[in-house]
């Protein structure tokens, strides 16, 4: 009897081990789930690698999508390339394939791609970003392909039309781009993304008071997204207002300081004789 | 509080602004987007209501709104007007097919449009407006439905090109805003008064009939358009139903208002109710079943007491009391016909006629 009694005492001890590690480990990433959520990608990151549970699939997980999250991809590619094999899901494989294309391993990153799309076949996102991988690897065939699949399994969503949509902007295709992009910002609320590139589709087929129109309505939705700004002060040197477009590269200096694009701009200006 | 405020942000983030930075990278070449597994946070997202679609009444279902119908070739200018007066300039190449491609060749357009009291009771839109911090019930300036198909195939609008519509000015003096239904059927204000233009012309009569100037603003989507003024301090009537002795039966309760443009409705159950109204105004109420019986209140005029339905009455939460309302069926001959009915009902009926900007 008095065994038995031990034994119940030595389980409920472990029991209430075990539970009191879950309610830290959960803590301590709920607690970075919402730094992330509030943008605070640092702190997150610093939550998690002080948490004493670092090594938890979850928390690593989270910990990657954080290096994701601040362009550190070679350390996201090294958990991502441990992780996926591991939990094979598609949204690891989906969020590998990013962090690899943003190192610009296209290779590497459309294999990654794949496998998130032979888990879930109807994964539109995977496509979606396959056809932008494809693009900066100038197979713009496959790319087309991609964009159309991911259109076909989700032609409501508005990131996947969106990006079909620049993707029509960068082989200038502009009034097809236009009318992808168009009912996009029709259905939506302050999509200033899809302005920006209504606004480019514009300007490349010289209508630039509509390119205008759709600049400011960007900047009225997000003030804070320079290329826009960028954009802008490049349609106003087109237009000759040099005094717009020198404020409007301010304002990139500002959000983005070294930006190569405004150190060109600038030279144009000053070749023009205005700056 | 905090997890409400969390809650608010991620659904700020990834519902209105699925184009920030959160699980998006935004780059020259798109949006790369790494989304979530439904997460807990957004399963929390509250159920929005339908605006449109609302269940009617079996008296007012025998009726529809009036419908303009027309043919139209996609590829030329076209302008048409409505039964009511409305006018539409519709521009070559304003449709879409679902993939994108501009719409070419013969189509229809159904142009629906909504004036007086009547219009709004058979509509089946509910009229409450929800913007981040308040909860508004509208007053009314007149709405219209535009949906164009070509054979069984609704079209879409690309947005490049707008719809130009010149809509009755019934209500010159009244600073109303303009809304939309979207598609999740919840009213989004499109424009606030002023930004879009307004046509009036000296009051007269011509023929017996008011003459008056238009609203013009620009459509980009299908579906309702709306003008408004919301209204968020109400105050709140309650009252006991029945029809033939008996009260346990659920019922369309509305009201509208008297020398102005109101409608608000729900349904309710159990013999009694209570409903939103605006203040200091004159409205009727009236209530309906499901087996073709109305009833009606003589005119009331509410206070300016504010409260909230839908929350139990207390000292600092009053209802004012209406008195009981029976419900009889109209002859059969009333309940089929338009003008009848509406005479039931002792609504009158709106006639104009309207000069149009030439511009």
């Amino acid at each position: 009897m008095r065994f038995l009694i031990n034994k119940i005492i030595i389980h409920i001890f472990f029991l209430s081990v075990f539970f009191l590690n879950f309610s830290i480990i959960s803590g301590d990433i709920e607690e970075a789930v919402k730094l992330r959520y509030q943008g605070k990608f640092e702190e997150a990151i610093k939550k998690i690698k002080s948490s004493k549970f670092l090594g938890d699939t979850e928390s690593e997980i989270l910990l990657a999508k954080l290096y994701l999250d601040t362009g550190l991809y070679s350390d996201a590619n090294q958990l991502y390339d441990r992780l996926c094999k591991a939990i094979n899901s598609y949204e690891c494989y989906n969020e590998y394939g990013i962090s690899l294309m943003s190192n610009m391993n296209f290779n590497l990153a459309i294999e990654n791609f794949e496998k998130a799309i032979s888990i879930n076949p109807q994964f539109a996102t995977a496509y979606s970003n396959m056809a932008m991988c494809y693009t900066m690897s100038k197979d713009f065939n496959n790319a087309e392909k991609s964009h159309l699949k991911a259109l076909e399994i989700s032609p409501n969503n508005p990131i996947i039309r969106i990006n079909y949509g620049v993707y029509l902007v960068k082989i200038k295709k502009y009034q097809r781009a236009k009318d992808i992009l168009y009912p996009v910002i029709t259905e939506n609320e302050a999509m200033y993304f899809a302005e920006l590139f209504i606004g480019v589709a514009h300007y490349f087929k010289e209508e630039y008071n509509s390119a205008l129109i759709h600049f400011n309505r960007g900047i009225n939705i997000n003030p804070e997204y320079s290329d826009l700004y960028y954009h802008r002060a490049l349609l106003y040197y087109k237009k000759g207002d040099y005094q717009n477009s020198i404020r409007d590269l301010q304002m990139v200096e500002k959000l983005t300081p070294n930006s190569t694009k405004v150190i060109e701009l600038r030279k144009l200006i000053k070749m023009s004789g205005r700056l | 509080m905090k997890t409400i405020l969390l809650i608010i942000y991620i659904l700020f983030n990834n519902i209105i602004l699925p184009q920030s930075k959160f699980n998006n990278k935004l780059t020259e070449y798109g949006v790369m987007n790494y989304p979530d597994r439904k997460s807990k946070y957004l399963q929390a997202e509250p159920k929005k209501e339908k605006m449109d679609g609302q269940k009617l009444s079996k008296l007012l279902s025998t009726h529809t709104i009036i419908k303009t119908t027309q043919q139209i070739e996609l590829t030329k200018r076209n302008v048409i007007i409505g039964k009511r007066g409305t006018r539409i300039t519709i521009a070559p190449g304003t449709f879409q097919y679902s993939d994108y491609l501009t719409a070419k060749g013969a189509a229809t357009v159904h142009l629906y449009e909504v004036i007086d009291d009547f219009d709004y009771m058979i509509s089946g839109v509910y009229h409450i407006y929800k913007d981040s911090k308040n909860l508004s019930f509208m007053e009314l300036g007149g709405m219209l439905r535009f949906e164009i198909f070509q054979g069984n195939t609704r079209l879409k609008m690309s947005g490049e090109y707008p719809i130009l519509v010149d809509f009755p000015l019934l209500y010159p003096d009244k600073k109303f805003n303009l809304y939309y239904i979207n598609l999740e059927g919840v009213w989004i204000k499109k424009y606030d008064y002023g930004s879009y233009d307004l046509y009036p012309v000296v009051e007269s009569e011509e023929e017996g009939k008011k003459v008056i100037g238009v609203r013009q603003f620009k459509m980009n989507s299908q579906g309702w358009w709306g003008f408004g003024i919301p209204y968020k301090d109400m105050v709140v009537f309650k009252g006991k139903y029945q029809c033939d002795g008996k009260s346990n039966f659920s019922a369309h309760v509305f009201l509208i208002g008297e020398n102005f443009l109101g409608y608000i409705g729900k349904w309710v159950s159990g013999g009694e109710y209570s409903i939103s109204a605006f203040p200091g105004r004159k409205i009727r109420i009236f209530i309906a079943d499901e087996n073709g019986n109305i009833g009606i209140s003589p005119t009331i005029e509410s206070s300016t007491r504010i409260a909230l339905d839908g929350f139990p009455e207390t000292i600092d939460n009053v209802f004012e009391e209406v008195e009981k309302i029976n419900l009889t069926k109209p002859p059969d001959e009333v309940t089929n016909d338009r003008i009848l009915l509406q005479q039931f009902l002792q609504i009158q009926p709106v006639e104009y006629s309207i000069v149009y900007p030439t511009k």
